[in-house]
């Protein structure tokens, strides 16, 4: 009885976490704090749903089973939002201009400043994300 | 605390601090998705890279990955520097850069058997 009601909270709470992550995929501005906001669906959501679970049909196996599951989620998740977040700045997704500071455009720009006109028009963040970001970023690989 | 026979305890402790880590910070983020009207205040952020094995480079890498308010897009090995993208920089790349690095010891201290003491790491 009181396993049920624990397991089901915690199947809800990680239903929530999950809601809350999709929720943050539509507000927020670009794909780097949208892959943040799935960091939280893959961690939290996931290991709460997991461990409702193992609540529910508690078994010292099942105990193991969740705790591995666990582990391999998180790790997986972790190589897939870095291979996304690298594909994405290679391809040219910039960040939000909102992004402050933006380092990696800084370095960007020192490194091929050539291709960004320093003249009497200074480029914003974002065009020079854009425009120095994938290009020149490749020689960072 | 940081003699070879430690390491089972310090490996616990790290565990127990990261899994953590990870509830904070996802709450954090799930507050701010959740608020009405708040926009998050990021920030890519410059982090210099210690002298790491492979591993422990990978490892750092995943744990920074995990924590879904911090995020890594580049290494640069020869430079020896990340870039790390922060849901909370705030404006104020100097402590988010002591708190990518504040975690590279702590995990150091949970893996290694002569971990960096806290003046090595100041260097």
């Amino acid at each position: 009885m009181i396993a049920t009601i624990i397991g089901s909270a915690l199947l809800i709470l990680g239903a929530f976490n999950i809601f809350s992550a999709a929720v943050g995929l539509l507000r927020l501005p670009d794909l780097y704090t949208r892959t943040s906001a799935i960091g939280t669906a893959a961690g939290l959501g996931v290991a709460f749903m997991i461990l409702g679970v193992v609540v529910v049909d508690f078994t010292w196996l099942n105990l193991l089973k969740g705790v591995l599951a666990i582990v391999a989620q998180l790790v997986t998740s972790a190589v897939g939002s870095f291979a996304l977040a690298r594909s994405g700045y290679l391809t040219g997704s910039s960040p939000a201009a909102i992004t402050v500071p933006d380092e990696l455009a800084d370095d960007a720009v020192a490194l091929g400043g050539a291709s960004v006109p320093l003249g009497d028009t200074v480029p914003t963040e974002d065009t020079a994300a854009l425009d120095a970001g994938p290009t020149d970023n490749r020689a960072n690989a | 605390m940081t003699r070879p026979w430690s390491l089972p305890l310090r490996a616990v402790i790290f565990a127990l601090w990261f899994s953590w880590q990870v509830v904070v910070t996802s709450l954090r983020v799930s507050a701010l998705i959740l608020t009405p009207g708040r926009q998050p205040r990021p920030g890519i952020v410059r982090v210099p890279i210690r002298d790491l094995s492979d591993g422990e480079l990978t490892l750092l890498v995943a744990l920074v990955t995990i924590t879904p308010d911090t995020l890594v897009i580049a290494i640069d090995r020869d430079a020896g520097i990340m870039h790390v993208h922060g849901m909370f920089v705030d404006g104020d790349p100097e402590a988010f850069r002591a708190a990518v690095r504040g975690m590279e010891w702590r995990m150091l201290r949970g893996i290694r058997r002569r971990p960096p003491s806290v003046e090595e790491v100041a260097s």
